[in-house]
């Protein structure tokens, strides 16, 4: 006979009585098995929703606000597309879907899809996808209304960029509706949730967008090459740059650019040009000296000379009679924050007058202006900044009529940067001698100094960037563990107990192989062999379990709990590695609990085995070692609650009440031992004395149906205890920050909504609106980094807001709002729970962002809120947003500070005005909730979850208390004998377990509420004590029913005969 | 050079309820030379269990020594201890502990299995034996298929199997009926002096005690 067969027959021959181990084993596999593939599952689900979305797509180029050839596609055999924001309305007006993805396409985007399916719809209709269709109520045939921005060359912040009212609508027909597999979830940002998108023709697109030949984004099915390839393909125009002669006195080549500000990226590389030098145009308000005023002029500022002089034209001399050596005065604006503008003004002397047949006196200085160049009139001019026409003159008509933009005044260029450099920039042109080089050379040169890499066109890895962030998404493995751990320590438990049992009925076989000269340490790994061989047939069967686990915990997410998964279609995915792992984990986690359960039969004298005489209870006690433990735990308790305090951060201070309601409901298990291990010495006169007498016979026994409940029931009310609820939303530290309203628009806001010129450009009412106070966010798209979200944002969205309007709003967790001030580096502040789970990140740690320009920049988080609406963002001061985004123009995100009364006026009378900006308001608790609802779905899933525990828990306690009677069986038929009834006998065991019972419940729910006094405070209340109460009275009076069974089980047949057969 | 030598024995225990330490064996001497069949017999409570687990290594005393073969055991490590068992001496106890899911052949095997290196020969050994106590055709029963005395046999049989060179016996036929504890204890005296070996028994009978080479009483912790 060989160990394994002695092992092999053991388990064999015992097998009935390790049902316990193999339920238990069985149960902690399911549960661990189950909670992987969940995981599992999720991630599988996420990646599938990469691939319907992304389809071949492995890279690409978003321009964004960045507009470029499409024949720079084309060169690069890549695909040319438009990607744009707006909103979408069925033709009744009746819905409209706000954050709508329009997209340019050709037929070469189809080829992307997964299926590579191509897709044809007539040139003057358009496609949308399922969920916008299903919004709309349209279909096939029906018409939609699409309203979007027609983009600039330069951003509406800047000065001189043009009206910003620049929508455009489309009309069109739905030539079809797009399922996910069809491409209809394309998108690049890393969401479960499918966008609202509408598909126009490319060409169709670009003509409405007045874009010919220009896109704003390139796919890829390649993403290494891509990045040479661009280069390679890259040309002045894909820069907007454009190249001109000029026939001045000097031959020159002027290379100016559509966005009327050149790149500062691109002049530190052009200025290397040899002979360039640098012009300055910009249109002043006034000219005004001691003679006159003349409205809206251009002054250029280009080489050098002294900053205080001025060179004039005749044409000005002549309006104000000025001569050399007289003064004047130049008004113009400057650019604040967003579109503000501050006019400013600089004096200069006339050093100088040109005749207007001068060469130099050329309407080649000027830029293209938008909305000012291509007019013929002054009085049609729309620069985009405030114009008082009045003061437009005949003159001034006359003078546009003949010289058009033609400067009126050279300044030096130093003086011209001085005034005039902005955000944008602080060349409009550079101007390089003529050579002799052809223009086609000359651009070749030019474009071999230039990276498109410097403009912010640096390729994406999206195919990489979808694995990372499926990879890096909410763990929900990890998560269904967490949540079941009750359950599988119950588990755990009742494997252990029933194991122990095994061990106490062979407890004189361990002294018997000892005594034939095994060693300890063989006889306990045999031991642990013959369990191991239950636990392998457990895990197996757990495997199996566990997948039936798995597809009812997928069913529940995409039911009841589908607040977790926020619309993620769920799909079960199991791999071999995934149930490996845990079944290997359970095997292992089975046989620790198992060897530290059997550990003091292990220290037993071999004699005391032998007469077979050993309990869990018979093992020496260190008295007073369990003695020190009391005063030291609750020392520490009530260190920790000393501390909380002086705490101000809630999740610490929750944490420590937490911390302090599990330690004292040990001290209270240590307590109850030590009462149960005294012996009161008192004479046990009636039958519920000798009753009790039982409770302290097996105090480990006793302490186990205590500390089950207790556990149980403390596990379940603290964390239930957490349901969050959005409180009072008009407090400044609520969730809300005490902001009535939230929302975003699908276009930028360039206005400020709380200015009289905002409220005109909307036609605001202006009784209404000084009711309201807007806070408006700059926003970079990115991912939503929110709970909504369950990928991992590998860009959170980005936004820009002036803290001070933020002062004294949102709790926060770590730091204030004053931290964004900080200029040395770019600080930032995160909700909580974004820093958290969404970024896995906190205080001090950075996220890595691109500028405009091309550079990596690094965002520190330097403070957290506290379970706020802003979830989801990462918040940084506008100014250093508009450093490193100057083009980023207008608000797309906004909060709203009113009077509750107010709120909903205001926001059917905003969402009204501002309906061509796509503006959505909707009530911050509102959004707040919704937020709240993911943590309350997990917190849902914990109850069901930890309910199972604790019932299997009770099961257990009836599981316990039948053997404890059965083993009593011999002294009950005693009694019986000595003529007490059964009945009698049956209440007495009754009473013993529904004392343990009574005493778990109060102890459990005593330190429960000790862990729960944060949340009472904050909530004013709001822990759901109904709820909380019923759940206590079930769990009590499951338990008492187990009991009930278990006693009658045990003390059913005859008792008499059980003390014959002793 | 006697089998086992005990030097000035002591032994004693602490009473569960005053918590006073009583005294069980007291300064015992005790020389058993090897091939030596040995009684020793007293009232119920005298200390004969203690001193035979005390030789049995299963027990360890408070103060003096004891030596197998030569060597001091007061150093010795629990699995040094162990090994002892396995290899010099073999257990008999009042109840036979045979294990119940093992055959008879297998639960006479069961102590090769703590071997080093078990003996190829074991189970022929065993098959032997078991054929010379009259199990021969009961090899693959069951323990709970076996009659009372049939069970104490295979128990003799597994003392003997590793070939030890004490077999310690506490009262090995306590639980047997008057005829089959006369009939066991010649088996096991026959057993004895078969394998050359030294045998150590507890019991309370006198008559039992008699057939032994020596008989020692032990009274009060004090052995005459």
């Amino acid at each position: 006979m060989k160990l394994k067969d002695y092992v092999l027959q053991s388990a064999r021959y015992y097998w009935r009585g390790h049902l316990g181990l193999l339920f238990g084993t069985f149960l902690a596999a399911t549960i661990l098995t189950g909670s992987m593939l969940v995981g599992d599952s999720v991630r599988a689900s996420l990646r599938r929703v990469a691939a319907l979305r992304l389809g071949k797509i492995e890279g690409g180029v978003i321009g964004g606000e960045r507009w470029f050839t499409e024949n720079l596609a084309r060169k690069t055999k890549t695909v040319p597309v438009i990607i744009a924001t707006g909103s979408a309305s069925a033709a009744n007006g009746k819905v409209r879907v706000n954050g709508a993805q329009v997209l340019g396409v050709d037929e070469g985007f189809w080829k992307l899809s997964t299926s590579g399916k191509a897709l044809a719809f007539d040139k003057s209709s358009a496609a949308i996808n399922e969920p916008l269709a299903r919004k709309l109520g349209v279909k096939v045939g029906d018409t939609v209304l699409v309203r979007l921005e027609r983009p600039s060359a330069i951003s509406r912040d800047a000065p001189l960029s043009g009206s910003t009212n620049q929508d455009v609508s489309l009309r069109r027909t739905v030539g079809a509706i797009l399922s996910a597999e069809d491409f209809g979830a394309f998108q690049l940002t890393a969401s479960q949730v499918p966008p609202d998108s509408v598909f126009v023709h490319l060409a169709d697109l670009q003509k409405q967008l007045d874009m010919d030949g220009r896109v704003n984004a390139i796919l890829s099915t390649h993403f290494a090459p891509l990045r040479a390839r661009l280069e390679e393909q890259r040309t002045l125009e894909d820069f907007a740059l454009q190249l001109k002669h000029i026939d001045g006195a000097q031959k020159e080549w002027e290379i100016s650019t559509s966005r009327v500000f050149l790149d500062r990226s691109l002049v530190e590389n052009l200025w290397l040009i040899k002979g360039a030098r640098g012009v300055m145009t910009y249109l002043v308000n006034g000219i005004t000296s001691a003679n006159g005023a003349t409205p809206y002029s251009m002054i250029t500022g280009v080489d050098r000379g002294h900053d205080n002089e001025i060179t004039i034209t005749q044409w000005l001399a002549d309006d104000h009679k000025l001569a050399v050596g007289d003064e004047l005065k130049l008004q113009y604006f400057v650019v604040g924050l967003g579109r503000e503008l501050k006019q400013q003004s600089a004096s200069f002397t006339v050093a100088g007058i040109l005749p207007m047949t001068d060469s130099k006196v050329s309407k080649a200085w000027t830029p293209e202006f938008p909305g000012v160049s291509d007019v013929d009139n002054c009085r049609d001019w729309e620069p985009g900044i405030p114009m008082n026409m009045k003061a437009i003159r005949d003159k001034d008509e006359d003078y546009w009529d003949e010289f058009k933009g033609t400067p009126k005044g050279f300044i030096s260029l130093a003086a011209g940067q001085k005034l005039w450099s902005n955000r944008f920039g602080n060349l409009t042109a550079i101007r390089i001698p003529d050579n002799g080089q052809t223009k086609e050379a000359l651009s070749n040169a030019i474009v071999l100094r230039l990276n498109l890499a410097d403009i912010g066109l640096i390729p994406r890895n999206f195919k990489g960037e979808a694995g990372a962030a499926a990879q890096g998404s909410v763990d929900f493995g990890g998560l269904f563990i967490g949540l079941s751990l009750f359950l599988i320590v119950a588990a755990l438990v009742f494997a252990a107990l029933l194991f122990l049992f095994t061990l106490e009925r062979r407890a004189s076989q361990i002294g018997l192989l000892m005594a034939v000269g095994w060693t300890k340490a063989m006889v306990r790994r045999v031991w642990l062999m013959e369990a191991g061989v239950i636990a392998i047939v457990g895990v197996l069967l757990g495997v199996f379990g566990g997948v039936i686990y798995t597809k009812s915990a997928l069913h529940g997410l995409s039911a009841v709990w589908s607040g977790a998964t926020q619309g993620l279609p769920l799909m079960f995915d199991a791999s071999f590695g995934t149930i490996f792992g845990a079944a290997i984990g359970t095997l292992v986690v089975v046989l620790a609990t198992l060897w530290w359960a059997s550990r003091t039969i292990f220290k037993t004298a071999t004699r005391d085995l032998l007469a077979g005489s050993w309990s869990a209870d018979a093992a020496p006690v260190n008295k007073k070692a369990r003695v020190k433990w009391i005063p030291l735990l609750s020392g520490i308790a009530l260190v920790m609650l000393i501390a909380a305090l002086f705490v101000k951060n809630p999740v610490a201070v929750a944490g420590m009440f937490f911390g302090s309601g599990m330690l004292l409901m040990i001290v209270g298990l240590l307590y109850l031992r030590g009462w149960m291990r005294r012996d009161s010495g008192a004479l046990a006169r009636t039958l519920w004395q000798i009753g009790s007498r039982n409770i302290s016979r097996r105090p480990s026994r006793s302490l186990a149906v205590i500390g089950m409940m207790a556990g149980g029931i403390f596990l379940v009310v603290a964390v239930n205890a957490f349901r969050m609820s959005a409180g009072d939303e008009t407090k400044r530290d609520s969730g809300t920050g005490g902001f009535a309203l939230i929302g975003e628009s699908s276009l930028p806001v360039y206005e400020d909504l709380n200015s009289k010129t905002g409220w005109d450009a909307f036609g605001l009412d202006e009784k209404l609106m000084p009711k309201v106070r807007v806070v408006p966010f700059r926003v970079k798209e990115g991912d939503d980094a929110s709970c909504l979200n369950l990928n991992r944002a590998q860009k959170p969205v980005l936004v820009g807001v002036d803290p001070t309007k933020l002062a004294g709003s949102f709790a926060f967790a770590s730091g204030s709002w004053d931290k964004l001030s900080d200029a040395s580096f770019v600080p930032a502040i995160a909700d909580q729970a974004t820093a958290m789970w969404g970024l896995g990140k906190g205080v001090g740690d950075t996220l890595d962002y691109q500028d405009s320009a091309g550079n990596t920049f690094q965002v520190k988080i330097v403070g957290l809120l506290a379970g706020s609406v802003l979830q989801g963002k990462m918040i940084i001061n506008e100014q250093a947003f508009l450093a490193k985004y100057p083009d980023a123009a207008g608000y797309r995100f906004f909060l709203l500070d009113a009077k509750p009364e107010h709120a909903a006026e205001i926001a059917a009378h905003l969402t009204r005005q501002l309906e061509q900006r796509g503006l959505a308001l909707e009530p911050a608790r509102q959004r707040l909730e919704v937020f709240l609802s993911v943590q309350n779905t997990y917190i849902g899933i914990f109850t069901v979850l930890g309910g199972l525990g604790v019932l299997l828990g009770t099961a257990g306690i009836g599981v316990l208390i039948a053997r404890h009677v059965l083993e009593r069986r011999g002294e009950l038929g005693l009694m019986q004998a000595l003529g007490f009834q059964v009945g009698s006998l049956r209440a007495m065991i009754l009473g013993e377990h529904s004392v343990l019972l009574v005493l778990g419940v109060i102890l459990g729910v005593a330190t429960a509420s000790l862990a729960v006094i944060p949340r009472l405070i904050e909530s004013g209340g709001g822990v759901p004590v109904a709820f909380l109460g019923k759940l206590i009275v079930a769990v009590l009076g499951f338990g008492l029913w187990v009991c009930v069974i278990a006693v009658a089980i045990a003390v059913r047949g005859k008792l008499t005969e059980a003390i014959r057969r002793e | 050079m006697p089998l086992i030598e005990l030097t000035n024995l002591s032994k004693s225990y602490t009473d569960p309820g005053s918590g006073a330490r009583v005294p069980v064996l007291r300064g015992v001497n005790l020389k058993i030379e090897a091939g030596e069949s040995l009684a020793i017999v007293g009232p119920s409570g005298c200390g004969k269990s203690t001193l035979l687990n005390i030789l049995g290594t299963l027990d360890t005393p408070d103060e003096g020594e004891i030596t197998f073969d030569g060597e001091s055991l007061k150093q010795s490590t629990p699995k040094q201890l162990a090994a002892v068992r396995s290899e010099k001496i073999g257990f008999i106890f009042q109840l036979h502990h045979l294990m119940p899911q093992c055959s008879v052949l297998e639960n006479v095997l069961l102590p090769t299995l703590a071997l080093k290196s078990p003996s190829i020969l074991s189970l022929q050994r065993a098959e032997t034996m078991l054929e010379q106590v009259g199990l021969k055709d009961r090899m693959s029963w069951k323990p709970a298929q076996l009659s009372g005395g049939e069970r104490q046999r295979v128990a003799f049989v597994r003392a003997l199997i590793n070939q030890p060179r004490l077999i310690l016996a506490d009262e090995p036929t306590g639980a047997l009926d008057e005829a089959n504890a006369v009939v066991l204890t010649e088996l096991l005296l026959e057993l004895q002096k078969s394998n050359g070996v030294t045998l150590v028994m507890v019991t309370h009978h006198r008559e039992q005690a008699e057939c032994m080479g020596r008989v020692l009483t032990i009274h009060e912790g004090v052995l005459t």
